[in-house]
């Protein structure tokens, strides 16, 4: 399949287009007056409803990688190309203006942080209801979808805890529990596991895989835990900013 | 809908877990919009109190005519009342006068006022006219010529006395008798000073004050309809330079000019308060921002727009604004009350009667304060909100991971700008102004606008290769605070610029202070040769108004063995292009030994022409002012005419801020028909010991009751005592600017143990003891301090020369010697150093109380 990035309005849509299509995109940073290419070149398509694992060692650039697709940052060069709705024209993510990246990443595109980033002046319920609150909902509903998001991860009995007072699973799931609260058909996770034992990093590879399949969820993880691999549909490596063979 | 949902989950919540922090922004905005009240509320209530006063000596008529201390011929007032358009022409006495129910009871200076009642307008509405309350027996008052007085009722119940009974009274050639002829009660509508006036015919008043066909003014009102510019016109034309015909509504501006450099210094201080309190309303919400970078962070990941980031912080900021506001409104009261009782202690009986008002703020100033407090905060928030919600999204979880640049280089922009702020600062001073009005002000704010740009690049500089010394001298604690200054420079450099200007209005005031004083203190001892003098107990305190003494008894003084001198000095203020300058008469040909004045132009063989009466000296003031060098001719109102006065010197004298002329005694006396003066100044010669001439002197005038006589050093030390008195007031806001800067540095000192949280858990998860944090936190508050304290010398040295040199110049004719005192510049160091310290000690406590653990979890959350 091909899909032109400069010429986005041409291309017709089709039930069989990818979520994503990434074609040639590369990222730099200057960092310390050097410059640093996290990506270089990355071609990818990441299919409706697959569990995606993106596996490599630290610095190969998972994790821009998923910033990227997360519309957390822009490509310094390549297409970037989102097709939420197959019906639909895709989307350029590099073209898109703050407002509408903003909302996307409120509706659609669920993100879980590696370090969580919880408000640590919110409650686990007031920050899973968060996204929903930033995007206008009512109050009494934002914080019952948050009931219904934590009872999923199994933390209804831990909803009026602030953050500091949860162990670091727990702040996980919150975490999951606030990307799935919009009910985005794309969740993208960021080392989701880093900071837990292996029990715990198990159970939320099983719920990963469960919000994918169940919910026809597309997911998109990044990890170094090889434990994730048999929960996973497809699993590819980065390695110094370039995919793999 | 969602913002508000927003502010309320987000914003208020944070505002309630950092309540201390949210103290310290909101009292920050209430202090600014307190001290904008106090000073609005304050400068209403010297302008009311001084219409006030005006109105009450006009006595509620159209005009005042006058000609200075020595007053006008009553006859005047026949020809000014046949002038059309005048309704009625009321000849008056009006001075102080001291009064006493007997001679064992020390007397009270109150004001006189002697009219015949017969020439008050009649069917003019608006006159207070007072209710007599009790009359005396018309024989009681025939008994031994006693002056008859009108009493208020409450003065006469105070004195116990009543209609008949005897009063001791001061005239300038002794004590004498009067009679309270009727005790009076005051119409409602009259107040203050109003109602202790003491009463008497013309005739009567004229006695007591020692004139001969002369009063002190006359009242003139309009007739109904008539033209006020043009019969003011023909006023004038009648008058032909003999007075002065004064609009009321001018004679507060007199008492405006009278408090000259106080005023000055006051505005000065002022404004330069509001800046302080709007810079640190910038520096504390600029700060919060810097603090709350990754939970600004997080909500722009969730999928906050940049807009709403924006819209969320300036909602915020007015939020912080509106709330700190409305707080400082019961603090601009309270301040406005302490501040306006501090000052009408020190000023409202100093220079002359003047009616105090202490004013609160009024609803349009709470409103004005208000906004200006939401608007501050607003202007503050504006730069930094719209630089956060320019960040992209992830920037802010970087700097959480603690990946943000390790040092933020100081922008070459602001460097540039500084340096060309202080350059162009640096030629309007050295330029004198080039003559553009309030050019001090402009050189003021050009010094706060180059400390602001170029404390970052400053400081980075300064603290550039510092940390291996530091370490040596200092150890581990002084080291990592350096380096967290050195670090996070920008943000300490807000701190440091607080600090410097709250400490360098503290240093400017007292630059000020004592910059004036020495002038004074220079001019004393170079122009007051005398060793003794004699005054009235009211004349220091009247703006050298006084009670008046018969010239004639200098000759007596001058026969008291051991006197080799005495001059009989005569102070009157009179009309000069449109202001009030002092007429000043003394003995021109007097020994050196009685004081040789300091020359501008001219020198001392100027004096012999003084002698002969061929012209005048000027202050330098005046010159200046009135562009009168030597040469120059001034022409001054006099009884018989303008009277054309050759400057023949130009002389430094400070004793008015509208300037001085010098006259010899003998052609005052002449040219303004007045035998009266106010002080004798007295040159011993050696033979007596001062004491015993000081006795005899005392036994002179034990006639006169009001008479007081001191040694040249005491009067000195009272002259000097009134002007520190006057500079009191500036202590409250200088208070003021300690207590935000204070407030500024303990905020950014708490923003520092926050933003370094995972570096102080880190340090001590590594065995640092909780001291060295203690120790780290208080080092880095008195390396602010110490860098704040060197600036605010700078700075205040840079305002307080602009003021000196410029806006005096520009107000009163004459520039100030700087004169700085170096150890109270030390002590400001000092002070700085240690407030910086002691804010320190909280964060410090704070930092160190955190478990490692915990501290470092509370990161991840």
């Amino acid at each position: 399949m091909s899909i032109e990035p400069t010429s986005v309005s041409g291309s017709l849509p089709s039930p069989m287009a990818p979520l994503f299509a990434l074609r040639g995109v590369t990222r730099r940073f200057e960092r310390g007056g050097e410059v640093v290419e996290a990506l270089r070149g990355v071609d990818l398509d990441v299919a409706r409803g697959e569990l995606l694992l993106v596996m490599g060692p630290s610095g190969s650039g998972k994790s821009t990688l998923l910033h990227l697709l997360g519309g957390l940052e822009r490509p310094t060069s390549g297409a970037l190309l989102f097709q939420p709705d197959a019906r639909e024209r895709p989307l350029d993510l590099a073209a898109l203006d703050d407002e509408r990246l903003a909302a996307l990443r409120r509706r659609t595109l669920g993100f879980v942080f590696q370090e969580f980033h919880l408000l640590a002046t919110l409650t686990a319920q007031e920050n899973v209801a968060l996204p929903l609150l930033l995007d206008g909902a009512r109050e009494p509903d934002a914080r019952a979808a948050a009931g219904r998001r934590l009872a999923q991860v199994g933390l209804a009995a831990r909803a009026a805890h602030l953050p500091d007072q949860l162990s670091g699973g727990e702040r996980q799931r919150v975490a999951i529990a606030r990307a799935l609260v919009a009910d985005p058909p794309v969740l993208l996770c960021d080392e989701p596991t880093g900071s837990l034992d292996s029990a715990r990093g198990q159970e939320i590879f099983a719920l990963l895989r469960e919000l994918a399949r169940g919910e026809r969820r597309t997911v998109v993880v990044v990890t170094h835990d090889p434990a994730a691999r048999p929960f996973a549909d497809r699993c590819l490596t980065l390695r110094d900013g370039a995919l793999a063979p | 809908m969602s913002l508000l949902a927003v502010l309320r989950l987000v914003s208020f919540r944070h505002f309630r877990r950092h309540a201390l922090r949210t103290a310290l922004a909101l009292g920050s905005v209430a202090l600014g919009v307190g001290a904008f009240l106090a000073m609005a509320a304050l400068n209403r209530g010297v302008l009311e109190s001084f219409e006030q006063t005006a109105r009450g000596r006009a006595g509620g008529s159209d005009w005042v005519v006058q000609a200075g201390r020595a007053g006008l011929a009553p006859a005047l007032a026949d020809e000014l009342r046949a002038v059309a358009g005048v309704a009625a022409a009321v000849p008056l006495v009006q001075r102080s006068v001291a009064l006493a129910p007997d001679d064992a009871t020390a007397p009270l200076h109150l004001p006189l006022i002697g009219l015949d009642p017969a020439t008050l307008p009649r069917d003019l509405p608006g006159l207070p006219i007072p209710a007599i309350a009790e009359l005396a027996n018309p024989l009681a008052l025939l008994a031994g010529g006693a002056l008859p007085l009108f009493l208020p009722r409450e003065l006469a119940e105070t004195w116990r006395v009543k209609p008949g009974d005897a009063l001791v009274v001061g005239t300038p050639s002794g004590r004498a008798r009067a009679v309270v002829a009727a005790t009076y009660v005051a119409p409602p509508l009259v107040d203050g000073l109003a109602r202790t006036i003491v009463g008497a015919r013309l005739a009567d008043a004229m006695r007591l004050a020692g004139l001969v066909e002369r009063v002190d003014a006359i009242w003139l009102w309009l007739a109904p309809g008539a033209d006020r510019a043009a019969v003011a016109n023909v006023l004038r034309a009648t008058l032909a330079g003999r007075a002065e015909l004064v609009d009321p509504a001018t004679l507060a501006r007199e008492f405006d000019a009278t408090l000259g450099s106080f005023r000055l210094a006051l505005r000065f201080v002022a404004l330069l308060s509001l800046v302080i309190a709007a810079f640190l309303v910038h520096s504390t919400l600029s700060m919060a921002l810097a603090e709350r970078r990754r939970e600004l962070a997080i909500v722009r990941c969730l999928g906050l727009a940049a807009t709403r980031l924006r819209a969320l912080l300036v909602a915020e900021a007015a939020a912080i604004g509106a709330c700190g506001a409305l707080l400082g409104l019961p603090l601009g009261l309270l301040l406005a009350r302490t501040m306006g009782a501090t000052f009408w202690q020190t000023v409202g009986q100093t220079f002359d009667r003047i009616e105090v008002v202490v004013r609160a703020p009024s609803l349009a100033e709470s409103a004005l304060g208000v906004a200006a407090g939401i608007a501050a905060a607003l202007v503050a928030v504006v730069p930094p909100a719209f630089a956060a919600a320019k960040l992209p999204p992830l920037a802010g979880l970087v700097a959480a991971r603690g990946e943000e640049r390790s040092r933020a280089e100081p922008s070459r922009a602001a460097a540039v700008a500084a340096v060309a702020l202080l350059l162009l600062a640096a030629l309007l001073f050295l330029g004198g102004g080039f003559g553009l009005p309030r050019a001090g002000y402009a050189v003021a704010a050009l010094a706060v606008g180059a400390l602001a740009l170029g404390a970052h690049p400053l400081l980075a500089f300064a603290l550039r290769r510092s940390g291996p010394w530091l370490l040596r001298a200092g150890g581990v604690a002084t080291r990592l605070a350096r380096d967290h200054c050195q670090r996070a420079a920008g943000q300490t450099s807000l701190t440091v610029v607080a600090i410097a200007l709250g400490f360098g209005l503290v240093f400017s005031t007292d630059v000020l202070v004592k910059s004036y004083a020495r002038m004074l203190d220079r001019w004393f001892v170079a122009n007051v040769g005398e060793d003794l003098i004699v005054m009235g107990q009211d004349f220091l305190g009247s703006g050298m108004v006084g009670s008046d003494f018969d010239h004639a008894i200098n000759d007596e003084l001058r026969a008291i063995p051991g006197v080799l001198h005495s001059h009989g000095l005569r102070f009157s203020r009179i009309a000069y292009a449109g202001e009030r300058v002092l007429l000043f008469a003394f003995d021109a040909g007097g020994p050196p030994e009685s004081g040789e004045p300091e020359y501008v132009e001219g020198s001392h063989a100027d004096e012999l022409a003084l002698a002969r009466g061929e012209g005048c000296f000027v202050s330098e003031g005046f010159a200046r002012r009135y562009g009168a060098p030597r040469g120059a001719t001034v022409t001054v109102a006099s009884p018989d005419g303008p009277l054309p006065l050759r400057v023949l010197a130009v002389v430094q004298d400070y004793m008015w801020p509208r300037g001085s002329l010098w006259v010899d005694d003998d052609l005052y006396r002449r040219a303004f028909r007045d035998g009266a003066v106010q002080e004798f100044a007295l040159t011993l010669d050696g033979s007596r010991p001062l004491d015993e001439v000081r006795r005899d002197v005392e036994r002179r005038m034990a006639g006169h009751p009001m008479a007081i006589t001191l040694d040249a050093a005491t009067v000195q030390q009272n002259v000097m005592g009134i002007v520190e008195r006057y500079w009191t007031l500036l202590l409250a806001q200088e208070g003021l600017a300690v207590a935000v800067a204070f407030l500024g540095t303990l905020h950014a000192l708490l923003v520092s143990v926050l933003l370094r949280r995972r570096e102080i858990a880190l340090l001590r998860a590594f065995g640092a003891p909780r001291t060295l944090v203690g120790r780290m936190l208080r080092t880095e508050g008195a390396l602010l301090g110490l860098a704040g304290g060197v600036l605010a010398l700078l700075f205040g040295l840079a305002a307080a020369a602009s003021a000196l040199r410029l806006l005096s110049l520009e107000e009163m004719g004459f520039a100030v010697a700087l004169a700085p005192s170096w150890p109270v510049a030390l002590a400001t160091v000092a002070a700085a150093t240690f407030t910086g310290w002691l804010a320190g000690v909280l964060p410090g406590r704070r930092a160190a109380r955190a478990a490692p653990r915990t501290a470092l979890l509370d990161t991840m959350a």
